[in-house]
């Protein structure tokens, strides 16, 4: 007997084992489907919990902080191009990758009084496969109301952002005209060790409630580094 | 018969009216389905969870999803290939028998679940390739279109997984 026959044996043997199968109502579906989106729902939900108080928590550490150009961990922090928005940052509470929050300020300067108090924040947990997922959220005062929040991966070794996971602007938390666009890294990004560069080149225009990004802009840098 | 779009091409799975009524779809291919996820699972138990979910997950983007019958099998394809699901849906249907339902699936006979083990140890594109050609009879454009990937990629998956199926069984692929 070739493979041809004894497969198409077995493969009758297997569909004879589902003649009597029972199938389930109609209704055992839908009401799956059901609980599946109110668990979803549910999960959602206490994301948004949590998120919540990480931004109360967050927004309670130095909030009365002038903006600096210098660099906590002793890099230098880019001039921003044109008329980009300049992020900084700063670390909080422990290392980039690991268990600590990155935390990217807005700079505000004389031009955009609305960037007051806007803080973008990202926050990295490592994936399985050795990625790091950050969890971005823009979140502001005043005029500038709601935040953002997508995830994006860092490739081990090589910092390739991965920009399609970000969710669809109508699936976060902001009215945003488009997602969040970070996309490469350099110029030997490792993240949780020394130098990994982060880009993105984008600036930012803000409007009271209403959260856009272009990529034409200039350019504005993460500077990732655990020492 | 179900409604077919007419568009469909010759070796295309055909695509189901999205007017046709979730129920009539679920009944004529829950069961073929359920085939497929016992062969591909390895367990009767775990076939009728994956089914299930994978009906469930069609049933939430009915409106929406284009080819429902290549869809659920792509489902059921994807969640019995990670084994962390197919655990799952073990433990669930572990819950489910806990609960004293009763399962209707019958096992595969010794030299059949043998054959089939060996199919599962292939790589997972060229079991589940072997998997739909045999179980189900269909074409290579067909498993392309629920496997997500070309036809000729499909005939490679299907050509060597022949191959190192005939070898680990010993005989020859045709």
């Amino acid at each position: 007997m070739n493979l041809d026959t004894l497969a198409r044996v077995h493969a009758e043997e297997a569909r004879r084992t589902v003649t009597s199968a029972r199938i389930p109502a109609i209704d055992e579906i839908i009401r799956r489907g059901t609980r599946r989106r109110w668990s979803v729902g549910l999960v959602w939900a206490a994301l948004a919990g949590m998120a919540a108080v990480a931004v109360v928590v967050v927004g309670s550490l130095g909030t009365d902080t002038a903006p600096s150009t210098v660099s906590p961990f002793g890099g230098s922090i880019p001039e921003p191009a044109g008329d980009a928005a300049f992020l900084e940052w700063s670390m909080q509470n422990g290392r980039i990758g690991r268990e600590g929050i990155l935390e990217v300020r807005l700079n505000a300067d004389e031009d955009r009084p609305e960037l007051a108090g806007v803080r973008l924040l990202l926050y990295p947990t490592l994936q399985s496969n050795g990625a790091y997922a950050y969890q971005v959220r823009i979140d502001g005062t005043g005029d500038l109301c709601g935040f953002l929040e997508g995830t994006f991966e860092i490739d081990r070794g090589v910092g390739q952002f991965l920009n399609d996971v970000f969710p669809a602007p109508d699936e976060m938390n902001v009215g945003a005209s488009r997602p969040f666009f970070p996309y490469i890294c350099e110029p030997d990004p490792k993240p949780g060790t020394v130098d990994a560069v982060l880009i993105a080149p984008f600036d930012l225009l803000l409007e009271p409630g209403v959260l856009t990004m272009s990529n034409s802009g200039g350019t504005v840098r993460f500077v990732v580094s655990n020492d | 018969m179900q409604p077919v779009d007419s568009e469909s091409g010759p070796g295309e799975v055909p695509v189901v009216s999205a007017r046709e009524p979730f129920e009539r779809f679920y009944r004529r291919e829950y069961r073929p389905v359920l085939a497929l996820a016992h062969v591909l699972s390895g367990n009767p138990s775990s076939a009728e969870e994956l089914t299930q979910e994978a009906f469930t997950a069609v049933y939430q983007k009915w409106n929406s999803v284009e080819n429902p019958e290549g869809w659920v099998r792509t489902v059921v394809a994807n969640k019995a290939r990670s084994s962390l699901r197919r655990r799952y849906a073990e433990v669930r249907a572990l819950v489910r028998l806990g609960s004293a339902r009763e399962m209707t699936v019958d096992s595969l006979p010794a030299e059949t679940a043998h054959f089939w083990t060996e199919v599962r140890r292939l790589p997972a594109r060229q079991a589940q390739s072997l998997t739909l050609f045999y179980l189900e009879d269909r074409s290579t454009a067909e498993i392309a279109a629920i496997l997500g990937c070309s036809d000729s990629t499909a005939r490679v998956h299907l050509s060597r997984g022949r191959r190192a199926l005939a070898d680990r069984l010993g005989m020859e692929a045709r």
